[in-house]
């Protein structure tokens, strides 16, 4: 069996990049959008780990703690922009939110 | 290594107001709110003053050391690009919190908090203004972004603002996981995120018997440094992640959008400003990334222009308006020497002023009228001479007509894009992009003075808007007439980051 190296991770992380990215493009429920956005931040934490043991040298593990951190903040904005457009619509599909158009 | 604590008292004071504005909030009755503006206006104005504060220390104080222009490890560069823009951030807040006062006491919940938010992205912005690792980058981009989100969809009572707020979500979380994903792949091509080891590690470098050494730049680095300038993108309202400018400048409230086209935008453009400085470390790098910038400004500026004129309400089209001045701002940089980062710099100063000047009209009529329809517009100068001779200014100087700040900016940016001979398809698209802008700011100042008011009742603003509109119609014309009271300055910062060109660079061979 072949070593697992940094190359893989970074495959990994791209493939997971591109999942999130389709479901931010394809998907109409807000809850899964986020959850797309959430995987995309999660593919750069995995990049960010795996150079930072590449490299030996603690910069990219600091980093992943910080966007962890940062997507809890946005993660909590998100969710009560969607309970408010809940409150509003009924519903969190973003076929809804469309009366801005032009 | 540890520098002096004065150098961050800005960002310390902010984040202090901030703190306690929100306790204030808690205590303060609800008849009483409108006071948060004045604190919120007294913070912002605690922070511009702070900004003298290196500077008077550095004076003081008589050993050298003292005066450190960095801070914790780098990460923190206090520098004349950051004091410029500090003070253009301040000074935005502050206009933005006078203008805004009236239309911010008249939401019917929670009005207190968007003082607090506007302080906490003032503090981002600040941060950003400084930011000097990757780090930094991040988390201060994030705490502008973020507390935008807040404010954007702060009328919860209002689908249009609601989705807003969702809308800017979604596409500022896209754009930061990409911004994210480029910063990882250029770690792992240098193995640091600071920006000077970067710029070491990719500069050409002499060995000791004279021949030179230049590093070859890896893929990884060229894709992560266009995702890094394609993330940017969304705060500076470039192409292709401006889709949510339009939709977003229209549904939120007026003093949201008022701050989010200046503030918001000219936070990208500082950050931008830096990482181009560091790619630009590599002579290589720096041309691709510089190529890929002029075609963004290129498109930016057609998209922005073109989609302007089908508009029919006022903030929609100030949306367009911003990508199209996003547009000339990218030339200036893509130019990448030093006049055409100095223009950038006081392009910006000028932005400030013709921008945030509309915006106070646009919430003055709005209510009155309660309408941001370009119809309503109509006579405004019969309504209120004041507000329609403000707004007139405003647009005149934002179409780059020449009496006002804003011909000088363009003229200095296209300039600047001329100086390369490899860019003179950006600067034609720049010079037919002035003739259309024309039309659609003109056809607006048309109907404030020729048509007739559907309504004739006259519209009333606070003596503080009028107050600060005089102020600012006062600065762009003053800054038309001594420009170089803000290019002296703007040239001083630039020359100090040592980094750009003073003349035109020749382009190397492989990109003629």
């Amino acid at each position: 069996m072949p070593p697992v190296t940094t190359a893989h991770y970074v495959m990994l992380s791209a493939i997971l990049m591109g999942v999130g990215l389709f479901g931010v493009v394809t998907r109409k429920n807000a809850v899964i959008v986020l959850m797309g956005l959430e995987l995309m931040l999660n593919a750069a934490n995995l990049a960010f780990v795996a150079f930072a043991r590449h490299h030996g040298n603690l910069q990219g593990h600091v980093f992943t703690f910080i966007v962890i951190a940062v997507a809890a903040a946005e993660a909590a904005v998100a969710l009560s922009i969607m309970i408010a457009l809940y409150r509003l619509k009924g519903s969190i599909t973003l076929d809804d939110a469309q009366e801005l158009k032009g | 290594m540890t520098g002096n604590v004065l150098l961050m008292l800005p960002e310390i004071l902010l984040g202090a107001g901030a703190v306690l504005l929100l306790l204030w909030d808690l205590r303060l009755p609800a008849e009483k709110k409108g006071l948060l503006c004045w604190g919120a206006v007294a913070v912002a104005a605690a922070a511009l003053a702070a900004t003298w504060a290196p500077d008077i220390a550095r004076t003081l104080s008589a050993s050298p050391a003292d005066a450190a222009s960095v801070f914790a490890h780098e990460s923190f560069a206090v520098d004349g690009l950051s004091v410029f823009l500090k003070r253009l951030f301040a000074i935005t807040a502050i206009l933005v919190f006078i203008t805004a006062k009236d239309s911010v006491d008249a939401f019917p919940n929670a009005r207190g908090e968007w003082w607090t938010l506007g302080v906490i992205a003032l503090l981002g912005m600040f941060l950003c203004s400084g930011a000097n690792d990757f780090m930094t980058l991040f988390v201060s981009l994030e705490t502008v972004t973020v507390a935008f989100f807040a404010l954007a969809a702060f009328r919860r009572d209002k689908p249009a603002s609601v989705e807003a707020g969702l809308k800017l979500l979604v596409m500022g979380s896209l754009s930061a996981a990409l911004l994210l994903y480029g910063i990882a792949l250029i770690y792992g091509s240098t193995g640091t995120v600071f920006f000077s080891e970067i710029a070491g590690k990719i500069a050409p470098r002499a060995l000791p018997d004279g021949t030179l050494v230049v590093p070859a730049i890896p893929a990884e680095m060229v894709v992560g440094a266009a995702l890094v300038v394609l993330g940017l993108g969304f705060k500076t309202s470039a192409v292709p992640l401006h889709v949510w400018v339009p939709d977003v400048y229209q549904g939120a409230p007026t003093p949201t959008t008022a701050y989010l086209s200046v503030g918001s935008k000219l936070a990208g453009f500082v950050l931008l400003i830096r990482v181009v400085a560091m790619f630009g470390a590599s002579p290589e790098l720096g041309a691709q990334i510089a190529a890929f910038m002029s075609v963004i400004a290129g498109v930016t500026l057609l998209y922005g222009n073109l989609g302007a004129l089908p508009q029919t309400n006022l903030k929609r089209l100030m949306g367009y308006s911003s990508i199209a001045q996003c547009g000339y701002l990218m030339a200036g940089i893509a130019a990448s020497w030093e006049a055409g980062m100095s223009s950038a710099l006081f392009y910006m100063a000028s932005y400030v002023g013709m921008n945030l000047a509309a915006f106070a009209v646009i919430m003055s009529v709005s209510r009155a009228t309660g309408s941001h329809e370009i119809d309503d517009y109509s006579g405004l100068a019969r309504r209120s001479p004041m507000l329609g001779m403000a707004l007139t200014l405003a647009l005149l100087s934002l179409a780059g007509v020449p009496p006002f700040m804003g011909f000088f900016g363009k003229f200095f940016l296209l300039g600047a894009a001329y100086g390369r001979p490899e860019l003179f398809w950006l600067f034609l698209i720049g010079i037919a992009c002035v003739v259309v802008a024309l039309y659609y700011y003109l056809s607006i100042v048309r109907r404030i003075w020729s048509e007739e008011p559907r309504i004739r009742t006259e519209i009333r603003a606070p003596r503080r808007v009028t107050l600060t509109l005089a102020a600012v119609s006062v600065v762009l014309i003053g800054g038309a007439i001594l420009p170089n009271l803000v290019q002296a300055p703007a040239t001083a910062a630039v020359k100090q980051m040592g980094v750009f060109p003073g003349k035109p660079p020749v382009p190397p061979r492989a990109l003629r």
